[in-house]
């Protein structure tokens, strides 16, 4: 279980997060929607350890993300906003790069199946001559190389059609239910949050996003 | 370890063609200036005409030793001739072979041997007036060591009995076999005159240079490994960011090194030239690093090829002192501390740079793993 306990973020002076406390439990797909600049991506890099927050505890399971960083940081799998893969390479040497660095050893053709689940099958072509889909998909699968246990994703299906983008979502789901994986993604895409989320965390100002998901019946946590 | 080494050779994989280019770009680039060099000392010569007053035996191998220096393109003219020609800049520079050249000479005096007219536009009127007296001095050395020899001989009542031919004859011998009497002139330590070879220019000095230069161009790699965003999934691998960059960088230490060996055969079979191992390795791992440090202040790739460029420029000037290239030998010597060519130009090893470059590298190291932490 992720347990998180008054958390709070400042950027000098300038409070982005503020006294943030909820649970998430294995298995669960938990949404996580704001307006620009609310503080989702800031959220996600503290909760990947990337980040410090000014105050407030956080606890993976039992391991603290004070003390046991180290330990954390294999369990989790990060999708940056931006997509971090080698444009010169193809798909396949991108998943052999990065699983030479990752803390687990993979066969090409578990590399191959890992692809192949989100239905990214250009294996041999190179990344710059992929659509954005694509990418997205391959940004996503590196970050799977290690078998993490806790995903956060940070828009991982923007810019790209609906078709990939369901093939994503089906993807997320089958993780979670079948591998008791818990992900928390960020997204814009509203209809895709009331489909795939179990419950959804809105940050910001705002309460425009919290009363459009309150009324497609969505159980929705509020800071 | 093996692991970065695989995924290293995946990117270098792409960019083979490029990357082979740019390492033998300074071993071409020495190999080029070396023989243009040639090409462009034997083009110039200086033009300056001889006017001999006499033609006695003295006066002609005077005539025949200037003739045969690779600085001069000298000819023979009447005075008036010369004159002329120097008037119209044909000629740099005229010397005239005084009437009474081998008497003066055989005399031991040194004075009224020469005459000379030269304009404001003579511009090598001196380093071959001083070539040209050099070559007068080894004679007068030679005539006043027979003189010597003659005087010893005649106090000693010796029964052999040398006329002054024989004993200079003699002494050009020794010369030859053991440079006694040579007085070798050398002048803005270029020309060697006892072998007319000009200015020698080491393949190893035009290579130092290139290296700097294209070595950093060679790590426009960091920028761009910088730029791409995969940076961000390092905290989630097994090794840091910092760490991974910094094998990267043995890595290409160690590709280039083994670049370097085979320009010291290609330099030797070319050049007879041959260098000191350690200056060698130490020079490469002090400009790998250096490289590896300019690129990360500079930050953007065509800012670093500008200022890559200019840093070996103001190399080249500062170097000046050293090498045979004029330039600013008054800067004096404390300006060879802060040159990193320095100690390998000289055949030492790179001994204070490397170590400022390892200083340098240690505290990026410290500020990347906290920015990574
Ligand atoms: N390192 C930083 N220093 C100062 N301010 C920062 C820093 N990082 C983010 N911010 C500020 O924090 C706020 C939240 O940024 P964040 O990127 O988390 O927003 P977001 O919800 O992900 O927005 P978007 O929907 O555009 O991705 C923004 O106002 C941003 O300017
Ligand atoms: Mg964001």
């Amino acid at each position: 279980m992720l347990k998180v306990e008054e958390l709070t973020k400042r950027f000098h002076k300038k409070t982005i997060l503020s006294d943030l406390s909820f649970n998430i439990d294995h298995g669960e797909i938990v949404g996580l929607v704001g307006e620009n600049g609310a503080g989702k991506s800031t959220l996600l890099q503290i909760l990947a350890t990337t980040m410090k927050p000014t105050s407030g505890d956080i606890l993976l399971d039992d391991l603290n993300y004070q003390r046991d960083k180290a330990k954390i940081r294999k369990e989790i799998g990060f999708v940056p906003q931006d997509i971090a893969v080698w444009e010169q390479l193809t798909v396949e040497e991108n998943m052999v790069f990065f699983e030479k660095l990752s803390w687990k050893k993979k066969s090409n053709v578990q590399l191959k199946e890992i692809c192949q689940d989100m239905k990214l099958d250009r294996w041999k072509d190179p990344v710059k001559k992929l659509s954005g889909g694509m990418k997205r998909k391959l940004n996503l699968a590196i970050s799977l190389i290690h078998d993490p246990s806790l995903l956060l994703l940070d828009e991982p299906t923007v810019g790209i059609d609906l078709k990939s983008r369901k093939e994503i979502g089906a993807y997320l789901r089958k993780q979670a239910t079948d591998y008791n994986k818990t992900i928390i993604y960020t997204s814009h895409d509203m209809d895709e949050i009331k489909e795939l989320c179990d419950r959804v965390i809105t940050i910001g100002e705002d309460s425009f996003y919290k009363n459009l998901l309150q009324e497609a019946d969505k159980e929705v946590i509020s800071f | 370890m093996k692991e970065i080494i695989y995924t290293r050779f995946l990117l270098l994989k792409k960019q083979w063609i490029s990357l082979s280019c740019w390492i033998v770009l300074p071993i071409l680039i020495a190999i080029g200036f070396l023989s243009t060099a040639e090409t462009v000392q034997d083009d110039f010569n200086v033009p300056v005409g001889i006017v001999l007053e006499e033609e006695s035996e003295s006066a002609l191998a005077l005539w025949q030793e200037i003739n045969e220096s690779s600085l001069v393109d000298a000819s023979k003219f009447s005075e008036r001739e010369a004159v002329r020609k120097l008037e119209q800049h044909e000629l740099d520079s005229v010397f005239i072979i005084r009437q009474g050249y081998e008497e003066t000479l055989q005399s031991g005096n040194r004075r009224n041997l020469l005459g000379s007219y030269y304009s404001d536009r003579s511009f090598a009127y001196t380093p071959v007036k001083e070539m040209i007296v050099s070559i007068i001095q080894q004679t007068t050395g030679r005539i006043k060591a027979a003189n010597t020899v003659i005087n010893l001989e005649m106090k000693l009542s010796s029964e052999q009995d040398w006329s002054i031919e024989e004993i200079i004859a003699k002494s050009k011998e020794i010369q030859n076999n053991e440079d006694l009497l040579n007085n070798q002139f050398r002048f803005h330590g270029e020309s060697d005159l006892s072998n007319n070879s000009g200015l020698q220019w080491n393949p190893w000095i035009v290579w130092a240079f290139a290296t700097m230069l294209i070595t950093i161009f060679i790590f426009d790699w960091v920028i761009k490994e910088r730029k791409a965003i995969v940076a961000v999934r390092f905290p989630f691998m097994k090794i840091s960011f910092p760490a991974y960059m910094l094998i990267n960088v043995s890595i290409y230490i160690i590709i280039l090194l083994s670049i370097d060996l085979s320009t010291v055969v290609i330099f030797y079979s070319i050049y007879q030239e041959t260098i000191n191992l350690f200056s060698l390795v130490s020079y490469r791992i002090m400009v790998c690093l250096f490289a590896f440090l300019f690129v990360n202040i500079i930050r953007n790739a065509y800012f670093s090829y500008i200022a890559a460029i200019l840093w070996v420029l103001v190399l080249i000037v500062i170097s000046g002192a050293v090498l045979p290239i004029g330039g600013f030998d008054k800067l004096g010597s404390w300006i060879n501390h802060f040159n990193p060519l320095y100690r390998f130009l000289i055949g030492e090893w790179t001994v204070g740079w490397l170590a400022f470059c390892l200083g340098g590298i240690a505290i990026w190291y410290v500020r990347e793993g906290k920015k990574y932490a």
